[in-house]
């Protein structure tokens, strides 16, 4: 059963990935994927987690999703009384996790493959069917639902990509650059997504590249870079701190910053 | 493992399975279609060939001599005695006759010559390698020798009145007991083990990499790894499904037999042959014991197939796996055309091998109850151990994202490695190939030729192996080999804890030879090269060269790598039943094995290799001196006699448990202390 009580809050604690050692170094130093990362997001926001490619984000994300484990700390998922879900299953309940290499089964309908689901999320038949259909509704989806995944087109791939992760009514998303190689059109309904879901008091993680997206969307952001967190805040704030007036410059500008204080 | 997480996941993998319309055509289209055909194909070939060869004209080639005009006769003449013919040339010389044969102008040639003590001796000359000649050259001789046996009873006949009395003083014939039923049935009882096996195979492989290395292809197992199930689910869910189609397969196979079957034995009906006769009602227990046996094997070959599939990073990389199980699949399957390996509780073990062996035995009507259950139960525990290893073996995590049979380091250039790294899963499996390599072919022809330093040159490439490959990949040698120096206190808990187990292990080995004394006589042959060596050299090279040569190769290469993967306790665990397969021999298997898990669990809680070269230098110097010196065995009490007594068996089980404790005890680990 879904536990419908209490929105989820997700914090991550000095969380770490090693990957093996790193290349060519004289010193035994350890490589580290993601150094020792903390932040936090709150139910009704929109976190977005941005840097250059390398940066982390998907690793930061596979733990926060569970299908990592760090090698330090801790990833944690709370409901809004503050008590703690301990086990993966549980964590997974609560968690809709999308990225550019969730795949679908092709050879199966997109309302076959709800069915799967639902019944793995424990749903009942009668609620799972209810739930799609709410679900087909909300992402229009009538027309293609009952075709063959293989047969839908990148677009409409990507919405039954969301289905799968709304069939279960997850109380936290993760999304793994939700829009990359979408048309206008689609990422701005998935865009609308995001929002939609913000206001229902979810809690959404999102990593990205495209800067005014991110700048649009988010409520606060992370920004990573060489696994490591090098600012946090609004986008307003970020924009201030750095003295500019995009993202994309704030971004440069942080970025920049590292690179000199690393020679 | 929750059963309807299980389930529903294995719905999935058959709707998926049976979309896939590559796995379906492979699975309906070659037995029901490729079978047949072969079969009747093959038929309608080997009734062609025999009819050939009766309606051939042969050529005969007669060396130029005077009995030649007879043999000529003789070829030419009683044709309808016989259902061939022939047509002879005349040739000057031999070396012409040969020459001819070379050139394939004839089949066959006689050639005449005079034995010593004056009688003609009639000589056909064939080629091997040619079907016609040799049949050309049989029909020769069937015709000479009936020559010489008229000539005999005529001579016979000429001096004896009563000559077939003469000729024959005693009558000897044969006579065939087996039924037209056990003589068909052993014929299939050579032919299905083989064809049974390979399709049940190849009805698993497919949809095992499909489900393992197509998945991960496709990228639809990261989807996976995001939904609330446990690795042992999908494991289990895979399974199942694999399963199925191998034994859907297995039964279409089945099928398509024995529609073959009917029709071959409605034609020979209709033929009138010996055949026709048979009571096909015979054969239902076999069958059914077949339809038995084959969902339990098709169980067993998926597991395989996936235990060996979820390594595979793509379906090209799976499929390069795929011909080695064939070919060992297929190998263990021609168990059944041996003439003389039979189903026993011993080969009932075996697995493939007992399943040929298992629908031979129940073709040729032999139903022993024990062999029977014992192929099934073994065939259901190794699989259902291996998936469940699988799933122990593999986080969701590293199925994922794991490096697979890619984790070989040794396969990247030198100049490429990452400095200080580890090896990985696939180097261990390498390393512990090659040390079973070099034991083979290395080990006993060494020993042959040099005797006891053989021995030494074996442990020193045993030692040179993993530190070689190590210094190739640029491992970090102090925390592979575990390269610190023990704390003193180690030692004694090191020393305490081999005493223990060593005491165990004479238990446990006594009482294996009590149960089975064919087990002793294997141990012998090095015994005798031990003690004719003398005692310093058996003493440094069984003494000291294994306890730092096969220290650094299985505690410290292989060891070292698994600790770093794995949970400690089976790290230990299959370090040791390594070390103990190793040794090759049941005995020291066992043995090994045992002490195998004293040595790793040393190694992991010192954190030094050295405790363990010196428990396994005691272990091994004391057994040359106790070889040297059996009288010194004979001074320690309860150890020294004969017969271990039931109330000594306990004392030394007593003592050996109370020891491993106390080096339990002093290898712990101080809080904080070390890592």
């Amino acid at each position: 059963m879904i536990a419908a009580k209490g929105l989820c809050k997700v914090f991550v604690r000095n969380i770490a990935k090693k990957k093996g050692m790193k290349k060519n170094s004289a010193t035994k130093e350890e490589f580290y994927a993601v150094d020792h990362v903390d932040f936090e997001a709150k139910p009704g926001e929109i976190l977005g987690l941005l840097g250059p490619n390398g940066a982390g984000k998907t690793t930061v994300l596979r733990m926060l999703g569970n299908l990592m484990t760090p090698t330090e700390g801790d990833v944690y998922l709370t409901d809004l009384e503050g008590k703690e879900v301990t086990s993966v299953i549980e964590k997974k309940q609560k968690i809709g996790y999308l990225s550019g290499n969730t795949k679908l089964y092709q050879r199966l309908s997109t309302r076959e493959m709800l069915r799967v689901l639902g019944d793995i999320y424990g749903l009942d038949k009668e609620t799972c069917e209810k739930r799609i259909n709410e679900i087909f509704q909300v992402l229009d989806m009538e027309s293609f639902g009952d075709n063959r995944i293989e047969k839908l087109s990148t677009g409409q791939t990507q919405r039954a990509n969301i289905a799968r992760c709304l069939i279960h009514n997850p109380e936290v998303y993760i999304f793994d650059e939700p829009t990359l190689g979408l048309d206008i059109i689609s990422s701005e309904a998935i865009v609308s997504f995001m929002k939609k879901e913000k206001e229902k008091n979810k809690t959404v993680l999102y990593s990205t590249h495209y800067m005014e997206e991110a700048q649009y969307l988010c409520d606060r952001i992370v920004m990573l870079y060489k696994g490591k967190v090098i600012a946090t805040g609004t986008p307003e704030e970020l924009m201030e701190q750095t003295c500019t007036n995009n993202l994309r410059d704030t971004f440069r500008s942080l970025i920049k910053e590292e690179e000199t204080d690393d020679e | 493992m929750n059963k309807k997480t299980v389930f529903s996941l294995y719905k999935k993998e058959m709707l998926d399975i049976f979309r896939d319309k590559k796995t379906m055509i492979i699975m309906v289209l070659v037995p029901l279609f490729l079978y047949p055909c072969m079969m009747l194909g093959m038929m309608l070939i080997m009734s062609n060939i025999s009819k050939e060869s009766l309606e051939k004209t042969y050529q005969v080639g007669i060396v130029q001599c005077v009995e030649a005009e007879t043999i000529q006769q003789l070829l030419l003449d009683d044709k309808d005695k016989y259902e061939y013919f022939f047509e002879v040339s005349v040739y000057d010389s031999l070396q012409a006759c040969e020459d001819a044969l070379n050139a394939k102008e004839i089949d066959t040639f006689i050639s005449v010559s005079e034995t010593e003590d004056g009688r003609t001796s009639f000589e056909v000359g064939y080629f091997s390698s040619v079907a016609d000649s040799v049949s050309a050259s049989d029909y020769a001789e069937e015709i000479l020798r009936g020559y010489r046996d008229g000539l005999r009873n005529d001579l016979i006949e000429e001096q004896f009145e009563d000559y077939e009395k003469v000729l024959n003083p005693i009558v000897v014939s044969n006579r065939n007991v087996a039924t037209i039923e056990e003589s068909t049935g052993s014929i299939f009882g050579y032919i299905i083990p083989f064809m049974l096996i390979t399709s049940i195979l190849m009805g698993a492989i497919y949809p095992a990499i499909d489900v393992t290395a197509g998945e991960r292809e496709r990228g639809t197992l990261e989807t996976m790894m995001t939904l609330p199930i446990k690795s042992s689910e999908m494991m289990f869910s895979k399974f199942m499904a694999v399963s199925t189609i191998a034994v859907m397969s297995a039964l279409l196979n089945l099928l398509s037999m024995f529609l073959v079957g009917i029709y071959m034995y409605n034609s020979m009906q209709l033929a009138n042959t010996a055949f026709g006769d048979m009571n096909l009602l015979q054969f239902v227990p076999s069958v059914i014991a077949l339809l038995v046996c084959m969902p339990i094997f098709a169980m067993f070959a998926s597991a395989v197939c996936l235990s060996i599939c979820i390594f595979a990073k793509s379906f090209k990389e799976a499929n390069n796996y795929s011909t080695p199980i064939l070919l060992v699949f297929m190998f263990a399957s021609m168990a059944g055309m041996l003439p003389n390996l039979t189903l026993t509780t011993k080969t009932a073990l075996i697995p493939i091998v007992n399943v040929a062996l298992f629908i031979k035995a129940v073709f040729e009507l032999q139903f022993d109850w024990t062999n029977i259950i014992l192929v099934l139960v073994s065939n259901i525990v190794y699989s259902v151990a291996a998936v469940m290893l699988m799933s122990k073996l593999f986080s969701s995590e590293d199925v994922l994202f794991g490096e697979g049979f890619r984790g070989i380091k040794f396969l990247e250039k030198r100049s490429n490695m990452k400095e200080n790294q580890m090896p990985g899963l696939g180097d261990t499996i390498l390393m512990f190939g090659l040390l079973l390599l070099l034991m083979i072919y290395l080990s006993s022809s060494l020993v042959f030729r040099l005797g006891i330093w053989g021995t030494g040159l074996v442990q020193l490439i045993i030692l040179a192996v993993p530190v070689f490959y190590a210094w190739y990949m640029k491992a970090d040698f102090k925390k592979l080999f575990s390269l610190k120096s023990p704390k003193i206190k180690h030692i004694f808990g090191g020393i305490s804890m081999w005493f223990g187990i060593w005491l165990l292990e004479q238990v446990v080995l006594v009482s294996l030879l009590e149960w089975f004394p064919g087990l002793m006589e294997t141990s012998e042959a090095l015994n005798s090269i031990i003690i004719d060596a003398g005692f310093v050299s058996a003493f440094i090279v069984v003494g000291i060269c294994p306890a730092i040569a096969e220290e650094f190769a299985f505690r410290g290469f292989l060891f070292g790598t698994l600790k770093d993967k794995w949970k400690p306790w089976l790290a230990i665990v299959v370090s040791a039943v390594l070390f103990g397969a190793y040794h090759m021999n049941l005995l020291q298997f066992i043995g090994g094995t045992m002490m195998g898990i004293g040595l790793a669990y040393v190694a992991y809680k010192s954190g030094s290799i050295w405790v363990g070269a010196l428990m396994h230098f005691i272990n091994n110097g004391l057994s040359v001196v106790f070889q040297y010196y059996p009288e010194l065995i004979m001074k320690i009490p309860i150890l020294g006699e004969e017969v271990y007594s039931a109330g000594d068996m306990l004392i030394l089980l007593g003592i050996g448990i109370v020891f491993t404790l106390l080096g339990i005890l002093l290898l712990k680990r101080e809080k904080n202390a070390c890592n």
